[in-house]
């Protein structure tokens, strides 16, 4: 698998994709239609339903994505008419961007509503692109994983030449 | 870009000229003994680059009410501890400034929080083999998670040892942790020399957030 240039997909394509279902956000369901006049496309986690934005930043998309979020805030009662398994809090918004400018994680904390930030990665080729979404920023984890450990090999080939 | 040349978002003020603009930020990352010298002389090589640079040390000691020094090199020399209580001077000198380094510790607690922030993670390798395998282990610990950072490697003392250290790291992180660190060099110059030709992008927000 060839890693495409961030940014070479069109955030439509990418959208596109997860709506067929030929991409996934991990943790997220996306219910595969847009709704309403926005063409609001709507995700659930375990405790929240979101408005899904993509763009190649996250300050391409925020604006439109909270705009997302008011509109579903108004039109909830016909969203839970047309989808009646969504009996979350409306009140958050996801992004899915392929670059995160620097110092974005230190904003994250002062955004007053639910929000996630997955990073897009394209593989493949432009005709038959494969996308991951991973979180944003990555998680850190507290204890030292197996990862972390240096290998035989690597103890060699660093200890002595 | 360049305080002194006056590009845009540039307005002076006293005798500073201060930038809308943050500065790029460089994290030196420690992962030896005696890599602290290796910093400073990065720091004072981009200063004849004409380069303002403001260096932020975890371990910085005041020099009396100052809150940040102005070295002999040129270089200003400030505390990375000390940003709740002297935000407005460090976020001044911070618009003031054409680059920000950071001289971390792999062991400082604030090193998770920080690495997002980088536009550049410089390593900065000991030049004796044997350190060599303890410097990978504190990198390995770090890269495994942070894949995404811009690296780069650079190896203290310009002698044989410190170039081969330098050239079994730049193989090592390919083969084990398919990375492509950029080769910075072995001497303070050079690795300065590669910084600048970088253009790193300006940040998004600035670090220290300073009354405008």
């Amino acid at each position: 698998m060839e890693l495409i240039k961030a940014g070479s997909l069109s955030p439509l394509l990418v959208l596109d994709l997860l709506l067929r279902g030929k991409a996934a956000i991990p943790g997220v369901d996306i219910i595969g239609q847009r709704v309403g006049s926005r063409g609001v496309v709507i995700a659930l986690d375990t405790n929240t339903a979101y408005t899904i934005r993509i763009g190649a930043t996250p300050s391409e998309v925020l604006l439109a994505a909270l705009q997302d979020l008011a509109w579903l805030k108004e039109e909830e009662l016909l969203v839970r008419a047309i989808f009646p398994q969504v009996a979350r809090p409306f009140a958050g918004v996801i992004i899915a961007a392929d670059l995160f400018p620097p110092g974005f994680a230190s904003l994250l904390p002062m955004f007053s509503f639910p929000c996630r930030f997955f990073r897009t990665i394209a593989l493949g080729n432009q005709s038959f692109p494969s996308l991951v979404f991973e979180p944003y920023p990555p998680p850190v984890p507290e204890n030292r994983t197996a990862l972390e450990e240096t290998t035989e090999e690597e103890e060699r080939f660093f200890s002595s030449w | 870009m360049s305080a002194e040349t006056g590009g845009k978002g540039v307005q002076t003020i006293g005798s500073y000229f201060l930038s809308v603009i943050p500065p790029p930020r460089i994290g030196l990352l420690r992962l030896g003994p005696s890599l602290h010298q290796a910093g400073m002389a990065i720091a004072a090589s981009l200063e004849r680059e004409g380069k303002r640079v403001l260096l932020l040390r975890s371990d910085y000691q005041r020099d009396g009410a100052e809150v940040f020094a102005v070295r002999p090199e040129g270089f200003r020399e400030g505390p990375l501890t000390e940003w709740k209580t002297c935000n407005d001077q460090l976020g001044r000198e911070e618009r003031a400034s054409d680059l920000l380094l950071f001289l971390l510790h792999p062991d400082i607690p604030s090193l998770p929080r920080l690495l997002p922030l980088l536009n550049l993670l410089v390593l900065l390798l000991p030049g004796q083999r044997g350190e060599a395998i303890g410097a990978y282990r504190s990198a390995k610990r770090i890269l495994v998670h942070r894949r995404d950072l811009s690296l780069g490697l650079f190896a203290a003392g310009d002698s044989e040892s410190a170039v081969a250290v330098l050239d079994r790291f730049l193989l090592g992180m390919s083969v084990f942790l398919q990375l492509r660190p950029l080769n910075f060099g072995t001497t303070p110059p050079r690795c300065a020399k590669e910084i600048v030709s970088l253009r790193l992008d300006p940040p998004a927000e600035p670090y220290f957030l300073g009354t405008y």
